[in-house]
């Protein structure tokens, strides 16, 4: 690789981008707005869930219990239970959403300072909801553990301990549309132009070629991880209870993939609409559904979980939520970085082998 | 006589697409230093043998040889001292003059970049239009700063497509004089055009029609053997006689 033609391209893409309103628009403001949207859209929405209550245990700890969850803005009360047949037939009704079951036992274990466990039943037709009563009702359990000293488990979710594991997850799902974006039109822009039979009559070599124009878009997918992130701090309160490194680090990984795709995408499709279209496709509809961000991908059927795993941005979903929330880097995490690596390489070979500096095959 | 002898030489190139042939079985040789003339009626083959000699596409079968190097073999070593402007007008508009260029002093490995900037835009006639944007200047200019960013390296050769069309006899002559001052430096053109006065300018000319080459010599020879007055003449009738023009 020649450094000096390397640095060329680099400059004149990053010349190519500073002109380009539009991409500048697409790059920085529409990720902002998307936070913004989803983050308030979201989270928002999950206020004053109708909520159904079975104590069977009849105590001072039960009723302590619900008043915790009736004072908080997630939930409000919608009626008491006396059987498993009545819980069925209030959700059904849909005069709940949820019903809080305290087991009779619940009382005594308290008083001895024994893990109790409490059930809640969620109207899963609305999964959102359903996903961020589960959410909240773990946070005011939790919280009502460490109150009264007890562990408490709740049995789903467990990662999902915040009100905020959402912005994590959403922070992923944005950077990897938009870098994907960004790329995906660079390659075919210069087809489309004409400006590519030029170049392409020059002593430019495939690596520089590649890597120069993945400069100027890396730097705007920083910046957008670095807003995001302030966003996510300031605006939406989510904790950062890991290490600004650790996010730094995995966030330059990953961008690196997203950004690689795009222009994979960009080097198959000739034509800009095309790759933009697709590296959408690609990149936001698996990012979206199959990541774990929306659905909990342990619920998916095996064939799905192994498709899960093949795309990247399940990796810096879980991530993200890992450094943000857990304050950890997870139980494995050198394990998810080699993947999101060993995916770029494969990425980029392929890129490094469809993309032809010369006009056969047009 | 080896290759090295000529500055370009062609052995029974071949390019096919599908079915349709349009470098058919093409030789010649080009002379180092030479102003080489290409002409043919649209469609006749011109560009594809030129993309085919700028190592930007593959012959079907053949051989060609651009400064002693096969272009089939090492495309990428052809393009390091040649330069290419192609039939359509192919730098980056949203770049001004001088950023185009500094471009491709940077991809060219040129050396003492700023210089060769200067000079460029000097010879061009391009100063006071250096923070022009390209895409704002006409197409004269255009043509003039394309010329510029081909020559940025001082190639050995060089291949210029149609440089001249749609531009006008006043910007056509200045280019030509800047084409011609390449040529005196030791550079050799490769040339197609359409217009038979700029065919007069060149030292040795070619005919192309339908994929071969039907006529090949200096303008002189080339009239003398055909019995008229023009290059004009010339070119129509040998176009005619050999059937449709497709």
């Amino acid at each position: 690789m020649n450094k000096q033609r390397f640095r060329a391209i680099a400059k004149k893409e990053t010349i190519h981008v500073l002109r380009d309103p539009r991409s500048l628009a697409m790059g920085i403001a529409i990720p902002v707005l998307l936070l913004v949207l989803f983050g308030y859209g979201l989270s928002l929405n999950v206020e004053d869930v109708p909520l159904a209550v079975w104590d069977q245990s009849g105590t001072a700890a039960s009723r302590d219990l619900i008043r915790d969850f009736t004072n908080s803005k997630a939930f409000q009360p919608a009626g008491v239970c006396h059987s498993q047949s009545e819980t069925e037939d209030i959700i059904q009704s849909g005069d709940a959403m949820a019903v809080l079951v305290i087991p009779a036992d619940y009382g005594e274990k308290i008083a001895e300072h024994m893990p109790a466990t409490v059930q809640l039943l969620v109207d899963g037709s609305d999964s959102n909801m359903a996903r961020l009563s589960i959410m909240y009702a773990g946070g005011i359990v939790k919280n009502e553990a460490q109150s009264s000293g007890v562990s408490i488990i709740t049995a789903y979710n467990p990662a999902m301990d915040t009100t905020w594991s959402i912005i994590p997850g959403l922070i992923a799902i944005i950077v990897n549309v938009i870098a994907a974006m960004l790329t995906s039109l660079c390659v075919a822009r210069e087809w489309e132009n004409g400006t590519m039979e030029q170049l392409i009559s020059t002593p430019v070599r495939k690596v520089e070629f590649i890597l120069g124009k993945l400069v100027p878009y890396y730097a705007i997918g920083v910046i957008d991880v670095v807003v995001a992130v302030v966003m996510a701090l300031f605006l939406f309160g989510v904790p950062l209870n890991g290490s600004l490194l650790a996010l730094a680090g995995v966030s330059a990984v990953f961008l690196l993939t997203t950004l690689s795709v795009g222009v994979l995408v960009s080097t198959g499709a000739r034509s800009q609409l095309l790759a933009s279209q697709l590296s959408l496709i690609i990149t936001f509809l698996p990012g979206f559904i199959l990541s774990g961000f929306v659905y909990d991908t342990k619920a998916m059927p095996g064939v799905v979980i192994a498709i899960t795993k093949l795309i990247p941005a399940t990796y810096y979903v879980s991530l993200l939520r890992t450094i943000f929330l857990k304050g950890t880097w997870g139980a494995a995490p050198s394990k998810e970085l080699m993947f999101l690596s060993l995916f770029t390489v494969v990425i980029l070979a392929a890129t490094m082998k469809k993309l032809k500096l010369n006009l056969d095959g047009r | 006589m080896t290759d090295n002898d000529y500055a370009v030489t062609l052995e029974n190139l071949t390019r096919k697409f599908g079915d349709f042939t349009a470098v058919d079985d093409v030789s010649f040789s080009v002379n180092r230093g030479e102003i080489f003339g290409f002409l043919g009626a649209n469609g006749a083959g011109k560009s594809t043998t030129i993309r085919m000699l700028c190592g930007i596409l593959k012959p079907t079968s053949g051989r060609g040889i651009v400064g002693g190097v096969d272009i089939s073999r090492t495309p990428e070593k052809v393009k390091s001292f040649i330069g290419y402007m192609s039939q359509k007008f192919s730098l980056y508009d949203d770049l001004t003059v001088e950023e185009n260029l500094n471009f491709f002093a940077g991809i060219y490995g040129v050396k003492n970049r700023k210089d060769a900037v200067n000079r460029a835009i000097e010879s061009a006639g391009l100063a006071g239009r250096e923070k022009k944007m390209t895409g704002s200047l006409p197409v004269g200019w255009k043509q003039q700063l394309s010329l510029a960013s081909a020559v940025m390296h001082n190639p050995d050769i060089l291949f210029l497509d149609e440089p001249t069309s749609g531009v006008d006899p006043v910007s056509r002559r200045k280019f030509w004089e800047t084409i011609r001052a390449k040529s005196d430096d030791g550079t050799t053109v490769f040339v197609t055009t359409h217009y038979m006065t700029e065919a007069e300018y060149c030292d040795r000319l070619s005919i192309m029609r339908a994929g071969k080459v039907i006529a090949l010599g200096s303008p002189d020879e080339l009239k003398r053997k055909n019995d008229r007055d023009t290059l004009e003449d010339v070119f129509v009738s040998l176009v005619q006689q050999t059937g449709d023009t497709r």
